[in-house]
């Protein structure tokens, strides 16, 4: 260790002990080059522990907090958009990074509010025009609009299912035996009559749903103020019909679709004797869970029923076949269909630890004291990812893991119950909220409006940084008339990071921001980890060193680490690991963006401009190479890592 | 001529150089329907994928909700629970009401938002909605 770097331990060390109450640790200030979505400065973030604090660009100009695990960050960041990291551990007090993380906390908690209140109301403004569009009869109009995707229906219910009353008065070619039971159940707790009148009752209040006075809501917004966003009217609605069609399936006692269900007959499935009794007991335990559920006053409650009914089904299939049945997780909601992971080489190591953590899970709800609804999630997710492991060795296929963390959630389209309310009364609402709407759009835009040179994903961490300096700053000198100012801040921030930025010079580009963090604040250490392209090729390296691996990897056509796939732009060379020959590499590049967006002209009437798009984008991130300056890198979408 | 034209130069290389990442909903927004759903559209956080990480996750999240929350203005308790509901939709969990977890930590919610012995009294009745092992599990997580 040199005399520089001794001091600087020293330094840091003295710190810390002139304030016996202060534990030294690290936060990261993290920095990801440039990527091809339009990202071209690259992008920076704020790690505290396992959790990350970033600012991501929101159509149509707006800038957000988002908070991201530290596995799920690097996993879409490293992997997926393939971009190598450089972190720098920042040496502070454990109070310090107390204080940052809960006011980076405190702006995620009022941001959400203020954009699910956003998300609400364009919720409202569809549900009011498509009920105005019901009343009017507009048949013209209707299409796919008087539809509501709704979590859970699809278990039952085929897309554009309709309720009408006289359905109930039908029975049913065949009823499921989990859910007849669950209906005798909940008829012996609440009485006969109570299905029938509890499903008249929510249709009636569907019909009947009163849109809020949007006036009341005040549209005053403040960054330090959180607001809690309101129980709007397409959440009432959406609330409802949850209710009406869970109790619809129980009522009826419908079965599963087909195709949701997972199981293999290989030994490891099989249940044992002791197996056997546990998934009775957690069947028993959700009976009960699902009747208590249904007495409920709150009107929330219509997905978990859906759910519960449908793991009811399947825990009786285990029953039946002696083997372990789990709800197909591989198309859930908001994962692609058929995109196949690239983690092929890592298939065997990932199928002996998915094995693993299979047996885990099913010991976690077998020595569970009470059943619970963590440990069958876990075991859930865990036999989807051995199943489809195990599948994929023997087929010999990539595995396709997308979608096996989430939970099931099968959505389907249904239609519309129609308003009682007349078409002058909707269109007033209609009104009133587009106005009240327009007003939240600007004050909201006033607040987080993404500004390239001014307010973006780096100046804004430094920015939340200085409010919580001043913050702390309050707390300990609170003089009557003491005025808080960058001043304070910046005395604050050196005391506690050894040094101040104040987000409003240059370091606006990500990357500068990190060099700047690098100068001024207490870093003890700064590491790089290298994008998952670069990775694998250093992997290979160590094992064959050779020009031909040098060669096979530069470009698509020969890459065994990378598989082009119609996202990414048509390119010929990387050139985030080439530096001299990059110019010449970037000109082939921008022949082959050329090519394509030619070829995108005579195609655009089949696909709607896509290959035109992507040849236009593949031109203009190709230009940079020309003078040495790298943004593509190729991306990996489909790759999706397991557990830590 | 020259004057604007470097201008220009200027504010392309800080467009290219400056551009923050999108978020990840609004990638595919643009492919989206426009359709009525009864669910956002994407979580603003992502969640651990470890159990024990993903319950202490949870617990953090319902506690730090649950403080702000009851200092705000506006609390309806139709707003709370679909709030709950959502966080716990982001962590896989549907039986959140009937979880002594969620209940132990809006009592941690409670203490931290530093509520006067009154104020902490009515909450624990709306939110534990005067069900005796709801409130219990409160003041179980205010001690």
């Amino acid at each position: 260790m040199g005399l520089k770097a001794c001091l600087a331990v020293l330094m840091v060390t003295l710190i810390f002990l002139s304030d016996p109450s202060s534990a030294a640790t690290h936060i990261q200030f993290v920095y990801l080059n440039a990527s091809e979505d339009g990202a071209g400065g690259g992008h920076a973030a704020l790690k505290m522990d396992d959790e990350v604090f970033h600012f991501e660009h929101v159509p149509p100009g707006l800038l957000k907090i988002k908070r991201d695990d530290f596995a799920h960050f690097r996993d879409q960041y490293l992997a997926r958009e393939n971009r190598t990291m450089e972190m720098h551990h920042v040496a502070v007090s454990e109070e310090t990074k107390i204080l940052l993380r809960e006011h980076f906390n405190r702006v995620l908690l009022i941001e959400d509010e203020q954009f699910d209140r956003r998300e609400a109301l364009e919720n409202d403004g569809r549900l009011l025009k498509a009920l105005l569009q019901l009343s009017r009869h507009d048949a013209i109009n209707h299409g796919k609009t008087n539809r509501l995707e709704l979590k859970g229906a699809g278990f039952f219910l085929p897309d554009d299912w309709q309720f009408n009353a006289s359905i109930l008065s039908t029975q049913p070619e065949f009823s499921e035996p989990s859910i007849d039971r669950l209906r005798c159940l909940v008829i012996a707790e609440y009485g006969n009559n109570f299905l029938r009148s509890k499903i008249r009752e929510t249709f009636s209040n569907l019909q009947t749903l009163k849109p809020v006075a949007y006036e009341s809501f005040g549209n005053s917004l403040a960054e330090d103020r959180f607001q809690s966003s309101e129980y709007t009217f397409s959440k009432q609605y959406s609330d409802y019909m949850g209710i009406l069609t869970a109790l619809f399936v129980l009522q009826q006692g419908l079965p599963l679709r087909e195709g949701l269900l997972v199981q293999s007959d290989r030994e490891e499935f099989s249940l044992s004797e002791k197996e056997r009794l546990i998934v009775v007991a957690y069947r028993n335990w959700l009976e009960g869970q699902l009747v208590r559920l249904v007495g409920q006053n709150h009107p929330d409650w219509g997905f978990a029923l859906l759910l519960g009914m449908a793991r009811l089904i399947v825990l009786e299939q285990s029953l039946v076949s002696g083997h372990w049945v789990m709800l197909n997780l591989q198309y859930a909601e908001g994962s692609k269909q058929g995109n196949p992971s690239n983690l092929t080489d890592a298939t065997f190591k990932e199928y002996a630890s998915s094995r693993a953590r299979f047996s885990e899970a099913k010991s976690a709800l077998m020595g569970a004291a009470t059943p619970s609804e963590w440990d069958y999630l876990h075991l859930e997710k865990t036999t989807n990812q051995f199943i489809e492991l195990g599948n994929a060795l023997r087929e010999g296929r990539a595995a396709n893991l997308v979608g096996m963390k989430s939970l099931p959630s099968r959505p389907a389209s249904i239609v519309l119950i129609p308003s009682a309310l007349t078409s002058d009364e909707l269109q007033t609402s209609l009104d009133r909220l587009e106005g009240f709407r327009s007003g939240y759009e600007e004050n909201l835009t006033q607040l987080y409006s993404y500004n390239l040179l001014g307010r973006n994903c780096a100046s804004e961490i430094f920015r939340i940084i200085g409010l919580a300096m001043r913050e702390a700053s309050k707390h300990k000198t609170s003089q009557p008339g003491q005025t808080f100012t960058d001043q304070t801040a910046e005395v604050e921030s050196t005391a506690r990071l050894g040094g101040y930025i104040s987000g409003k010079g240059w370091e606006f580009i990500p990357f500068v921001s990190s060099l700047r963090v690098e100068d001024t604040w207490r870093i003890a250490f700064s590491e790089q980890v290298l994008s998952y392209r670069l990775q694998k090729l250093e992997q290979a390296r160590q094992q064959e060193a050779s020009f031909w691996l040098s060669w096979r990897e530069s470009n698509v056509f020969s890459s065994e680490v990378y598989q082009w796939h119609g996202n990414d732009p048509a390119f010929v060379f990387f050139t985030d690991d080439l530096m001299l020959a990059r110019p010449l590499a970037g000109g082939v590049n921008l022949l082959a963006g050329l090519a394509q967006g030619v070829s995108g002209i005579l195609t655009m009437a089949l696909d709607g401009g896509e290959n035109l798009r992507l040849g236009v984008k593949g031109v203009m991130i190709s230009l940079p190479e020309l003078f040495f300056f790298n943004i593509r890198k190729g991306t990996f979408p489909g790759l999706v890592a397991l557990e830590e | 001529m020259t004057k604007p034209l470097v201008s220009i130069v200027f504010l392309l290389a800080a467009a290219l150089l400056a551009a923050c990442s999108f978020s990840e909903s609004s990638k595919s927004s643009s492919t989206s329907s426009g359709s009525i759903s009864d669910s956002a559209s994407s979580p603003s956080s992502s969640v651990p994928t470890s159990k024990d990480k993903q319950k202490s996750g949870y617990a953090s999240d319902v506690r730090d909700y649950t403080a702000e929350f009851v200092k705000s203005s506006n609390t309806s308790i139709e707003s709370f629970r679909g709030k709950l509901g959502k966080i716990a939709s982001n962590y896989g969990v549907t039986q959140w009401d009937q979880d002594k977890s969620t209940y132990v930590a809006i009592g941690k919610g409670l203490r931290k938002a530093g509520l006067s012995k009154a104020e902490y009294e009515s909450f624990k009745s709306i939110l534990g909605e005067s069900q005796a092992w709801k409130m219990e599990s409160i003041e179980e997580g205010y001690k």
